[in-house]
């Protein structure tokens, strides 16, 4: 295999990108739960850097909102609890199957796919409340755990889980790097652009965006699922919680930079350190201030703080190339 | 004429509501044939490209490419059998640089990959007159540009039958020469070619042969001296937009 032709970018550039996202995200997962007293925090942390590259590829990379994606990570966290709890599954097989099962829910959701814009927006929003529907329903008791939720705590290893939790959220990372820099990302930023000359170009856009909505449901799952284990027990709501694991992880990817490989990361850190601040001292007005920072995001700074930054970058450093 | 033909339309109707923007047309090229397309203003010639690119389907009709119905075939096969297009207001992947967009058609615009894919790039790029801009981003380019950018990554799929849609309109006197110019010199890498403008005079600069659209229907195809004098196109196009 020619690495010219499968990844555009150049090796070296990858290789240095690579190691300024692993370096800064491993002292975090490795130092913070010590700085923090707070593992939790970091575990918390871990899944959304997953769920925002997760989003990143289906939304940042081809611009389609699924604004119920979370549907993705509940049924991950879902899936493995099952497999654990009632079929007696070591719990890294359950995790992987449990992804494997949203991705093909995706796959069943797929028709979505040929919708367009807000259609695609409600749509993914109706799917999940399907879903929800589905597993908390008190006749399905036996299989899901209905309303009364589903507990699996005898898989229960807080320190597992977390170091677990931290090497897929660095492998997620590095994942949306090399889609960023492959031919594979390249059509799929295409099909963002522009949706009609992009089959022109000779880009089978049903498929391409297919293949995403794969990945990115996959890597949902797999957060739900390290989720699900860190939990141990849990009620639908607590995994079904649009503004938890849709909402917010859609905030974060707009503030930090969709389509960019960094942003999210950014937008991660940033925003869900300023969250739990706020959940601390102003509980019951996050969602208010969330929800303005959202409207606040979309008409200020549609294309998240990293090309501000990266504006500000150029301006400082190399004044003549400034805008 | 020109030999076998490449490709056909018969009986080509397409619908908006209840408006024909093209009513059973019915029009062939030959391999290496040029074809001007021409019409006054909403007369259908950009949905005739639309409709032979793939990015509307027709109503009725047949539409072959070498020999095969097309007439169901999404446009991203259609790119890859060859057909390929450019878009009168032009459709940059504007987030991506320049040499991005001319990459993208030379990944997928055909089936199995090339191997000099530098080479073929600034290839293209020069011919386009776009070298310099390799590195900018889509959205930075002026008008021009752009279309240039659209001819560019039409022409890394390396298609068969090209459609060219008002290259030249807007652009001043000697600016349509070098368009004209640019348009002879893709000849030689096509079988085939339609060209979609306005303007007659450009026309003439690269093909003999013309068909006339008038309210979606073809009322005139032949030579171009012909057109001139015949009156039903006189009357239709001249008739409502004054001199050639
Ligand atoms: N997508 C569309 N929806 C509705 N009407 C359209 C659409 N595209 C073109 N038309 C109409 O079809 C007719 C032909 O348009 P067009 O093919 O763009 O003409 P031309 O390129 O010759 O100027 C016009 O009346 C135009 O308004
Ligand atoms: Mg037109």
């Amino acid at each position: 295999m020619n690495f010219r032709k499968v990844f555009l970018a150049d090796r070296r550039m990858l290789a240095r990108d690579a190691g300024i996202m692993v370096l800064p995200l491993a002292l975090l997962f490795l130092l913070g739960p010590m700085l923090f007293a707070n593992q939790g925090l970091f575990m918390e942390l871990a899944i959304y850097v997953m769920l925002a590259d997760a989003l990143n590829i289906v939304y940042g990379f081809t611009g389609y909102l699924p604004f119920g994606f979370g549907v993705f990570f509940a049924v991950g966290a879902y899936g493995t609890a099952i497999l654990v709890a009632f079929h007696g599954w070591p719990v890294a097989l359950a995790i992987l199957a449990g992804a494997l099962f949203s991705a093909l829910l995706s796959l069943l959701f797929t028709p979505l796919l040929r919708l367009s814009g807000a259609y695609f927006a409600i749509a993914s929003l109706a799917a999940f409340e399907a879903v929800y529907l589905i597993f908390s329903n008190s006749s399905l008791t036996s299989v899901t755990g209905g309303p009364y939720g589903i507990s699996f705590t005898s898989v229960y290893a807080p320190n597992l889980d977390y170091a677990v939790a931290a090497v897929l959220a660095v492998v997620s990372a590095l994942t949306v790097l090399a889609v960023s820099g492959s031919s594979f990302g390249i059509a799929l930023k295409a099909i963002r652009e522009d949706r009609f000359a992009v089959e022109l170009a000779g880009v089978n856009s049903l498929k391409y965006r297919t293949y995403a909505w794969l990945i990115s449901s996959f890597l949902s799952g797999v957060a739900g699922g390290l989720y699900g284990w860190y939990l141990g027990f849990f009620y639908p709501e607590a995994v079904f919680s649009l503004t938890d694991f849709s909402v917010l992880v859609i905030v974060f990817v707009l503030f930090g930079g969709r389509g960019t490989v960094f942003g999210p990361l950014i937008g991660v850190a940033v925003l869900f350190a300023v969250y739990e601040f706020l959940t601390l001292y102003f509980s019951n007005l996050v969602l208010i201030i969330f929800g303005v920072l959202l409207v606040l995001l979309i008409l200020f700074i549609p294309n998240g703080i990293m090309e501000q930054v990266t504006r500000l970058g150029r301006l400082l450093f190399r004044p003549e190339e400034g805008e | 004429m020109e030999g076998e033909v490449i490709l056909s339309l018969q009986g080509v109707t397409k619908r908006f509501g209840s408006m024909e923007a093209l009513s059973r047309v019915s029009l062939s090229l030959g391999r290496g044939q040029t074809l001007g397309l021409i019409g006054p203003n909403g007369s259908g010639k950009t949905t005739l490209i639309n409709v032979v690119s793939g990015l509307l389907y027709a109503d009725a009709g047949t539409l072959s490419f070498l020999g095969r119905r097309i007439n169901g075939m999404s446009p991203h096969r259609r790119s890859h059998l060859g057909i390929n297009r450019t878009f009168q207001i032009p459709h940059p992947f504007h987030g991506l640089t320049v040499r991005e967009n001319v990459d993208i058609a030379l990944l997928f615009g055909r089936k199995g990959r090339r191997t000099d894919m530098d080479q073929a790039a600034e290839d293209i790029l020069k011919l386009t007159g776009l070298s310099d801009q390799s590195g900018q981003m889509a959205s930075s380019l002026n008008t021009g540009q752009k279309k240039m950018l659209d001819l560019a990554k039409a022409l890394a799929t390396e298609p068969k039958v090209l459609l060219v849609d008002e290259l030249a309109a807007g652009l001043n006197a000697a600016e349509t020469d070098v368009v004209a110019n640019l348009l002879n010199q893709v000849k030689k890498s096509v079988e085939g070619m339609v060209i979609v403008e306005h303007v007659m005079n450009f026309i003439r600069k690269v093909t003999e042969d013309v068909a006339v659209l008038d309210a979606g229907r073809v009322i005139f195809s032949g030579k171009f001296a012909d057109a001139v004098s015949d009156p039903k196109v006189m009357e239709v196009y001249l008739g409502t937009k004054g001199s050639p």
